[in-house]
């Protein structure tokens, strides 16, 4: 476990997270049709980020297949992460639809995520379906997300792809 | 004496004409140090900073974003802190939604077209999704690697297992006194000078040329007065004239360097060669500080 850290904290930004968690940002995500998003962040030691705060945004756009966030909301958002002494660790939404599929990035969620990533934001994007499939991905960083916790299955054949039992 | 005393006051007060700002990125916390020429605009730092057209400068946590043709010399202090951000953006365009596994709504997510897309997606974007387990071979070195998931997963029954270690809080380190949060650090600098009009082209001001000597005419304007002006540029020295200068001026403690020509123009008199931008900015600034003085 010591040697496992101290290979994490120094190489490669880990994340970790529980699935009680996961499962309370699937609500929190899911409420309607249409798609929600918000900002996670948490405590950070190191190069280990802990995933456990939901900072949600106020939308200018949404629907099922959309969401925008206001430039206001999003901004007020992130400013009150820094001025808290935290970091923008991950960007959670929910699509439509149901199973794994229905998690895939689309080209405007990984065109975004490399936006933030290529300006030096280490964060993580996360996708959820209301079935509880929780899918983590990063365009442009390599990554290690550890989910702790009970009720959780990682899906064969996937990568960073999880079944949270709802 | 007190003729040159005035001058180098007036040079002083007025003729800095750099201000340095620091912009900090919100999602990423790096802050850049930028060095802002009069006549920037928000839409010159986003620009030649290189973010996008959807990222904006905020003040704080409750203000609205600046507007990108905002002069922000006039308006941003020296050392002031800006934020820079983008909106969160999901989603998918409608046209293209159709193609998406979930634009029809299988209930499983097995439905072949599903599939397809999928393996389709994964196999365009391979190198973007990131495999922990290879990543370690591939990068580390053999004896340092450690296989992660026996760590969190019980193999057996593949269901995450909780398992959390808790080291003891040592007596002493609840003793020791809160230590100050670092500063940010800065990453990078950047100069950013306006780049579309000058200042004066952009105020509204005209040129036109008389031999060596060029001439520019238009209006000084502040909060509360617009004074018609005139600067004229030869090859070696500046001339900054206003007509009519308002009664604060006077109050102002660089009215020593306002000397009275014919037809109640006023020359001021500075020492060194302005570009006719600065120049009318440090009026503009010298007549805001007098207006201030007087409220």
């Amino acid at each position: 476990m010591k040697a496992f850290l101290n290979l994490t904290l120094g190489h490669i930004p880990t994340f970790v997270v529980d699935a009680w968690f996961l499962r309370d940002c699937i609500r929190h995500h899911t409420p309607l049709e249409d798609e929600v998003g918000s900002y996670i962040t948490g405590p950070h030691l190191g190069g280990v980020r802990v995933l456990s705060r939901i900072c949600p945004v106020d939308p200018k756009v949404q629907s099922p297949v959309r969401f925008i966030g206001s430039a206001r909301s999003s901004a007020s958002r992130l400013i009150e992460m820094v001025e808290n002494g935290n970091r923008l660790h991950a960007t959670f939404h929910s699509h439509p639809g149901a199973g794994v599929g229905a998690t895939c990035p689309s080209f405007i969620d990984d065109g975004y995520m490399e936006k933030l990533q290529r300006r030096g934001a280490k964060a993580l994007g996360l996708i959820c379906t209301r079935d509880g499939y929780v899918r983590a991905y990063s365009p442009a960083m390599p990554f290690m997300l550890l989910v702790q916790g009970t009720g959780v299955d990682e899906v064969e054949g996937e990568d960073h792809v999880f079944k949270i039992q709802m | 004496m007190k003729t040159q005393n005035a001058l180098t006051l007036y040079q002083s007060a007025n003729y800095q004409t750099m201000k340095n700002i620091i912009i900090a990125d919100a999602a990423s916390g790096n802050h850049t140090q930028v060095t802002i020429h009069p006549g920037t605009t928000t839409r010159d730092i986003l620009h030649q900073g290189g973010f996008g057209t959807d990222y904006s400068l905020t003040r704080n946590r409750e203000g609205e974003a600046i507007p990108p043709d905002q002069n922000l010399y006039e308006v941003i202090p020296d050392g002031a802190k800006l934020w820079v951000s983008t909106p969160v953006d999901f989603g998918t365009d409608d046209d293209d939604a159709q193609g998406l596994p979930w634009g029809h709504n299988d209930s499983d997510g097995d439905s072949p077209s599903s599939r397809e897309w999928i393996r389709q997606h994964l196999a365009a974007n391979k190198s973007r999704l990131f495999d922990s387990q290879s990543l370690l071979t591939d990068l580390l070195p053999a004896r340092s690697y450690v296989r992660p998931k026996p760590v969190f997963k019980n193999a057996e029954s593949k269901r995450y297992v909780p398992q959390v270690t808790v080291t003891p809080l040592k007596p002493e380190a609840l003793r020791s006194p809160p230590q100050p949060r670092p500063a940010p650090r800065v990453v990078r600098h950047l100069n950013v000078a306006p780049s579309r009009l000058p200042y004066w082209q952009e105020k509204g001001w005209s040129c036109h040329r008389t031999g060596l000597r060029a001439i520019y005419q238009g209006y000084f304007q502040s909060r509360r007065n617009r004074v018609k002006g005139r600067i004229e540029q030869g090859v070696l020295s500046t001339d900054i004239f206003l007509q009519h200068p308002p009664a604060v001026l006077q109050r102002h403690r660089t009215w020593g360097c306002f000397h009275m020509r014919e037809h109640d123009w006023w020359e001021i008199h500075h020492h060194g060669c302005p570009d006719v931008s600065s120049g009318i900015v440090q009026v503009e600034r010298t007549l805001s500080e007098a207006e201030e003085m007087e409220s």
